[in-house]
């Protein structure tokens, strides 16, 4: 129970992008529906890793003066590779995924844990920070896809990235009560401060209950 | 100095075998790829023209600068590939015109235009307003989607324009056609209603034709309520004709509208104004519904009616 409780502890508080507010930008650009939350999710996840894993392996070696750019050196290599790679093999995925993958460079989370992380720690620890911080990333982002989706066009709906076959499509309500303007940016900010308000309330809540066991 | 000559060969070396990765990489799916670019793009012609079997690429010339590939599906037709500047990012599509002159397929690439405004041209209802046109018909805009409509349109009209050159079809339609207007009627309104603050309108000319009385109404409509950005705003004139035995109104119709184009003559259509028909002058409890985003207009030929009505 406690673990449990601790795995959730850290999904919510130590998440990226309500916690930490790292790769806020692709959040507020991509979550307009649920596929591009799972697809951007599944990127971040294995790339994430992959990166937490090389940054760790090289940790020993990299001085310490230049490691900035070995990093993003590193992180462009492997999402170009991982981009390619997509393309050749996988060209379904390619077309759900393909405009998320050149963003994931730019995605602070990445460069954030390896500087904060994976530059001190061992390679299993880090793929490990790596595989839970793409699933905290992925939930933040399926939350407020599915937020911005259902409020912006009353259905809700998701095709397997693989290819494109969709698996579910539900219409919730009218197309006539639906607010067009969450899926615009102004929507995302809107979601956005709402979900970090109540991921900030609740830090206080425990952090109040801690104070009182604490007197 | 020697540190700083190893920090530099330490970034050459990691910089070295990053792009010598990328570089087997590259190599390893470079032709995988343009292979399924190909495919991808025979799947699309494969759509548009189900019954063709060879493809041929046609080289072209194109003043425009829209079209990017022509194919001729042999003995079916020929399909253009078309990027156009959209919204936010450009538009990509095939349109596909048979052999007798009709657009058979149009197949949005990709798009990247607003969700819910300019990717309504990537839906159908874009689209069933395209299938089915001939080469030298006008497309019509989509409504609330000027900007990406229109962007696709020119595509389409670059393509229309290569086929009849290509055909010898001379075109003789326009090259667009107004945008489907949709009217939609909102609040009830009375005839005489006490809320509304526009003046009623003036009479400026009656003729008797037995039972018909016409009434040439001026009334001001937006254009002369909120005239900040016109120096000489005019009023709408507005026909109205009442039988004056049966006590009920005739026909009302606009003879000069100067309100905004798109928004206020919504107001001039026959959804709105034959709700007049057919009403009783006497009856001082009968209402018509606005058109929702056009309420100033509405408004102004309701006040038209009324001062017709009154000046008896």
């Amino acid at each position: 129970m406690n673990k449990i409780k601790k795995f959730f502890r850290s999904l919510v508080l130590d998440n990226p992008v309500f916690g930490l507010f790292l790769g806020t930008c692709s959040t507020l650009a991509i979550t307009t529906n649920l596929n591009n939350a799972f697809g951007m999710g599944v990127s971040v996840i294995v790339i994430l890793t992959l990166s937490n894993v090389m940054i760790s392996a090289i940790r020993k070696i990299t001085p310490d003066e230049i490691r900035i750019p070995v990093y993003i050196v590193v992180i462009a290599t492997l999402v170009k590779s991982v981009e390619l790679l997509i393309k050749a093999y996988t060209p379904e995925l390619d077309t759900a995924l393909g405009v998320f993958i050149p963003l994931i460079v730019v995605n602070c989370i990445i460069l954030g844990r390896a500087e904060a992380y994976a530059s001190k720690n061992g390679i299993l620890a880090s793929a490990k920070d790596g595989i839970m911080m793409g699933l905290a990333y992925t939930l933040s982002l399926t939350i407020m896809s599915l937020i911005r989706q259902i409020v912006a066009t009353g259905t809700l709906s998701l095709s397997n990235p693989f290819n494109n076959v969709v698996l579910f499509n539900i219409s919730l309500f009218a197309k006539e009560f639906t607010i067009s303007m969450f899926s615009q940016p102004v929507g995302a900010f809107l979601t956005f401060a709402l979900l970090a308000a109540a991921v900030a309330a609740y830090r206080i809540s425990i952090e109040d209950k801690a104070k009182k066991e604490a007197k | 100095m020697k540190k700083a000559l190893y920090l530099a060969a330490f970034l050459a070396i990691v910089s070295g075998l990053a792009g010598g990765i990328l570089a087997g990489v590259y190599q390893l799916t470079a032709p995988i790829i343009s292979e399924q670019a190909t495919a991808a793009v025979k799947a699309n012609l494969q759509k548009i023209f189900p019954t063709a079997t060879e493809y041929k690429v046609v080289t072209f010339t194109d003043d425009t600068k829209l079209i990017t590939d022509v194919y001729e599906a042999v003995g079916a037709g020929y399909a253009y590939k078309v990027t156009v500047t959209g919204y936010k990012d450009v538009i990509s599509f095939i349109v596909g015109i048979s052999n007798d002159a009709k657009i058979v397929g149009f197949e949005v690439l990709s798009i990247n235009d607003t969700p819910g405004i300019g990717q309504r041209v990537g839906t159908e209802e874009f689209s069933k307003g395209v299938i089915g046109k001939g080469s030298t018909d006008a497309i019509s805009t989509l409504s609330g989607a000027t900007i990406s409509s229109t962007a696709v349109v020119k595509g389409i009209n670059a393509a229309k324009a290569h086929f009849n050159a290509l055909k010898k079809i001379t075109d003789t339609g326009g090259s667009t056609a107004d945008p489907v207007v949709t009217v939609t009627l909102g609040a009830a309104i009375k005839l005489f209603d006490t809320i509304t603050t526009t003046p009623v309108g003036e009479v400026t000319n009656k003729v008797v034709e037995g039972d018909i009385t016409t009434y040439t109404v001026s009334s001001k409509g937006y254009a002369v309520l909120e005239s900040e950005h016109d120096s000489n705003p005019k009023p709408n004139i507005i026909i109205v004709k009442i039988d004056t035995v049966k006590k009920q109104i005739v026909s009302v119709t606009f003879s000069e509208f100067h309100d905004t184009k798109n928004i206020g003559d919504k107001a001039n259509s026959e959804t709105f104004l034959k709700q007049y028909v057919g009403l009783s002058t006497a009856d001082t409890a009968v209402s018509v519904d606005t058109v929702s985003g056009a309420t100033f207009t509405s408004v102004s030929v309701n006040r038209a009616v009324r001062a017709a009505i009154e000046s008896k």
